[in-house]
């Protein structure tokens, strides 16, 4: 529970763990870039997450398979594990290192107008535009159509959120309104 | 949440906004300490990766920790 003035609100977190290949690739024929993640392993840990209950951490059969005795989990469904205990807990993390990134560099994957955007912590109302795509399956392919698509989101002024290869299929993720808004943000994503 | 606290405007936000990142921030802080990163948030959910076979270790050991933590937040 996290109390505010306004009341408490419960919270609990899921976790869904997957071992195997992920691929990385930057898309982008334009001047506007995106990046995405997927492979087996994208997809094994959102399919484990679903079977995970409240405060749990749920393993694939591939995760599994890969633990060694300082681990134990608990098969719960055919193919999906519980994570019941980890012996070997010297969980001393470092402190965080975050790499500094050249403006240059994330101007090729956000627009500049969005980077020197001062957030102001609102409500607002925006336009979510979530687009499911099938039959792209090699990076050339999906690197032409979001080429395409990331053009059209400059375009019309909208922010491409996120390119997505997880347990909702292929999809991508556009906001007008957020970070920045127009006063006509439902007519251009209508346009768009 | 966000529907409660909508109904009080800005001051709502802030509380709002202070609230997700009170939560957030040490679930990035425990991924990235253990060699981790996050590939993509979605909602109120996020993707981390953790490189080659030597990831599987920090990453269990991340799982267990961020439970831990909100565990002791809730």
């Amino acid at each position: 529970m996290i109390s505010t003035k306004y009341g408490g609100f419960p919270v609990s977190v899921k976790i869904g763990l997957s071992f195997g290949p992920v691929d990385w690739e930057i898309i982008g024929a334009g001047k506007r870039k995106a990046y995405y993640f997927r492979g087996p392993a994208v997809e094994g840990c959102a399919r484990a997450e679903h079977y995970a209950g409240k405060m749990h951490v749920v393993l694939d059969a591939d995760m599994k398979q890969n633990l060694d005795d300082s681990a134990e989990a608990e098969k719960i469904e055919e193919g999906f594990y519980l994570l019941r205990e980890i012996k070997t807990k010297d969980s001393q993390h470092s402190d965080m290192k975050m790499i500094k990134m050249k403006k240059k560099i994330v101007s090729e994957f956000i627009p500049s107008r969005i980077i020197d955007h001062v957030q102001k912590r609102e409500f607002r109302d925006v336009v979510s535009v979530f687009v499911r795509f099938k039959g792209l399956k090699s990076h050339e392919s999906i690197n032409g159509y979001i080429s395409d698509i990331l053009e059209k989101t400059d375009k019309y002024g909208g922010y491409f959120n996120h390119l997505d290869f997880g347990d909702k299929g292929s999809n991508f993720l556009v906001f007008f309104g957020a970070p920045l808004s127009y006063e006509d943000n439902l007519i251009r994503a209508c346009d768009y | 949440m966000t529907g409660a606290l909508m109904l009080h405007g800005k001051e709502g936000a802030e509380v709002l906004s202070e609230r997700i990142d009170r939560l957030f921030q040490p679930v990035i802080d425990i991924i990235y300490g253990h060699g981790g990163f996050i590939s993509v948030f979605a909602g109120d959910g996020a993707t981390a990766v953790f490189p080659g076979k030597a990831g599987i270790e920090p990453c269990l050991l991340s799982a267990w920790d961020i439970i831990e933590f909100f565990r002791k937040t809730m």
